[in-house]
């Protein structure tokens, strides 16, 4: 099998509350091969959204990195310059985020903010970015680009933001896309039919997916592999059929409970 | 299918709209338009250069248009002065039936050039060659006050959209680096904006300007007194959009912004400072009149547009004196022009501020 795409090595971050250190993530491992769909489930304040931020480099300065690596295509990012970075989020590495209301600034219109994304990476004409822009929101599923692009973001239903949003990470082309919780604020039909999308564009646009849920069902439909993560460590980790089928760890077996499965 | 509206509206057509819909801004607004745009025109609408003077027609009250002459005649016309000299050798003016000037639109006078651009005769009105007309009278050495407003509006006017736009654009850009990097660069540029704002705007404005050479060519002194402006102005504002700035970047789409790779100045210019539109512009609005007085309070102490051109400061400082005032108070013309000017933009800003409050409920006020 080939490299792998994300590998992140023995990664411990805390923070720094007050006088005392407390530790988020330690010894944390976790690889994303290729167009694998690679899932992170955890109790919310396991560290997962900590994990995300963390290899896009948005951490905060009152978090700090103690030791480990992140490998992005063998390149450490947790070395490289400020503009490295910027080049290589969006372009390399998309990234949803839970709340889409929230992520989409409210006085610009859907297609402006997608146009910038294509503005800050791959520089097209006029024209050519409007026709581009049109694509990449019919690709997300929706049916009326050209009405979605002149919308603003609370003129849409969370659904369509979500699409919206989706549409906005992978607009650059990246091989990587972290969704962090994408659909814990939808209703289950649209949960459905978001994790449909993620699993065509996976196979339309040969990315990877790092899908960060609580959600077992999401996990056991989408993904190739998983891994679980309790207080900051991964206390099992292996192919998903394995890890949801014969659980070893007793958190995961609790969690498999709580599912009725 | 039923088509719904095509295009969503921004939020600043929706402020635009509710701002039409209050008379006072909405008449403040057409009163200011129509200003501009006498400024603009200002060559063709007056029918004398600002430096044309005729000493026979020192201090001449304003003359009246007539209608209907003595003999039943009609047409457009003024009536001439004959002036006699009273104990203190003041021209006393009486109107003379005997000289009638009919009024001519379209009229051949001085040239001047039309929009900056072509060379140009003709005024919108005026008279022949054998009498004058002054609407509003004239000033100690015979020149036209209506000419010389509408050519001192072009000064008065514009002076304060160009510093306005200058020390705004500083003010935004500071406040907004200030405020998104934080930290050392915040703390430099915040300790410089207290710098300039310790020391009192008028005493500042008078010791910049006394710092340069006295002799300048006018459009050099217009220069001088923006560019005197936008450094005393840009401060105050820098630091509320410091504030802005710093709550706006732990917004989520600043987050988002930046996981998309979009560079700091991008993120600062797009998704930062837009969102103090709302603030700036209502700060834009109430802060043009106090460029437009500052400009008349330097030229009224003779510190700003010289002789023979023409303010609304410079006018006014004709008015100086008592005598003046009593001998003829038509030369207190302009100081009427800039309060109109003062007190529309401030109505507008009002105006603004309620329609760019989501908190504002019609009726309330």
């Amino acid at each position: 099998m080939s490299e792998p795409l994300l590998s992140i090595r023995d990664l411990t971050i805390s923070i720094q509350e007050e006088s005392q250190k407390r530790i988020l993530l330690e010894g944390f491992d976790l690889t994303v091969m290729p167009l694998q769909i690679v899932a992170l489930v955890g109790l919310s304040g396991s560290g997962k959204t900590t994990v995300a931020l963390s290899v896009m480099r948005l951490l905060s300065e009152a978090f700090s990195v103690e030791k480990g690596k992140i490998l992005f295509k063998n390149e450490n990012l947790l070395e490289q310059e400020p503009e490295r970075m910027r080049q290589l989020r969006g372009k390399e590495i998309g990234i949803v985020f839970q709340e889409p209301l929230n992520a989409f600034n409210p006085v610009f219109s859907i297609g402006f903010q997608i146009g910038e994304v294509l503005k800050a990476h791959i520089p097209l004409p006029s024209r050519a970015a409007e026709n581009r822009i049109h694509q990449l929101i019919e690709m997300v599923g929706i049916r009326e680009p050209k009405r979605i692009a002149h919308s603003y973001p609370h003129q849409l239903s969370g659904g369509l933001r979500q699409r919206a949003m989706i549409a906005q990470a992978i607009a650059a082309g990246p091989s990587l896309l972290i969704a962090d919780e994408p659909t814990s604020n939808l209703d289950v039909t649209l949960q459905a039919h978001i994790m449909e999308l993620f699993q065509q564009l996976k196979e339309r646009l040969k990315i990877s997916l790092l899908l960060i849920t609580h959600d077992l069902g999401m996990v056991g439909h989408l993904a190739d592999e998983v891994g679980i993560l309790l207080g900051g460590r991964i206390v099992e980790s292996g192919p998903t059929r394995e890890v949801l089928y014969n659980p070893q760890h007793a958190f995961t077996r609790e969690l498999m409970e709580a599912l009725g499965t | 299918m039923i088509k719904t509206q095509e295009k969503s509206l921004s939020p600043f057509s929706l402020a635009l709209r509710k701002v039409k819909r209050n008379r006072m801004a909405a008449l403040c607004g057409m009163t200011l338009i129509g200003l501009y745009a006498a400024a603009i025109f200002a060559d063709f609408l007056s029918p004398y250069s600002f430096r044309n003077e005729d000493r026979g027609y020192s201090y001449c009250p304003p003359m009246q248009i007539h209608l209907v002459d003595e003999d039943g005649q009609w047409g457009l016309f003024v009536y001439g002065y004959r002036f006699t000299f009273d104990e203190f050798h003041r021209r006393v003016y009486q109107v003379d039936k005997a000289q009638k000037y009919p009024l001519r639109f379209f009229i051949k006078g001085d040239e001047y050039k039309f929009l900056g651009i072509s060379l140009s005769r003709f005024h919108l009105f005026g008279v022949g060659p054998e009498g004058r007309i002054h609407l509003w009278g004239a000033d100690s050495r015979g020149r036209d006050l209506f000419s010389r407003i509408l050519y001192g509006s072009r000064v008065s006017l514009s002076i304060g959209l160009v510093a306005v736009f200058i020390s705004f654009s500083i003010g935004l850009l500071v406040g907004g680096v200030a405020g998104y990097y934080g930290g050392t660069i915040d703390n430099l540029l915040m300790r410089l904006c207290e710098m300039v704002m310790i020391v009192p705007g008028f005493y500042l404005m008078l010791a910049l300007r006394a710092a340069f050479p006295e002799n300048l060519s006018s459009l050099q002194i217009y220069m001088l007194i923006v560019v005197i402006f936008s450094f005393i102005g840009w401060a105050s504002l820098a630091r509320i959009i410091r504030g802005m700035s710093i709550s706006l970047k732990e917004r989520e789409y600043v987050w988002a912004a930046k996981a998309l790779g979009l560079s700091d100045g991008a993120i600062i210019i797009k998704h930062i400072l837009p969102h103090t539109l709302s603030y700036s512009m209502i700060a834009i609005m109430l802060s043009i009149p106090g460029y437009i007085l500052g400009e008349s309070a330097l030229s009224l102490l003779g510190l700003g547009i010289q002789d023979p051109y023409a303010s609304w400061g410079n006018l006014l400082s004709e008015a100086m004196g008592i005598l003046h005032i009593q001998f003829a108070p038509w030369i207190l013309l302009p100081g009427f022009f800039i309060f109109l000017t003062v007190m529309c933009f401030n109505v507008m800003g009002d105006a603004l501020r309620d329609a760019l409050d989501p908190m504002f409920k019609e009726g309330k006020l």
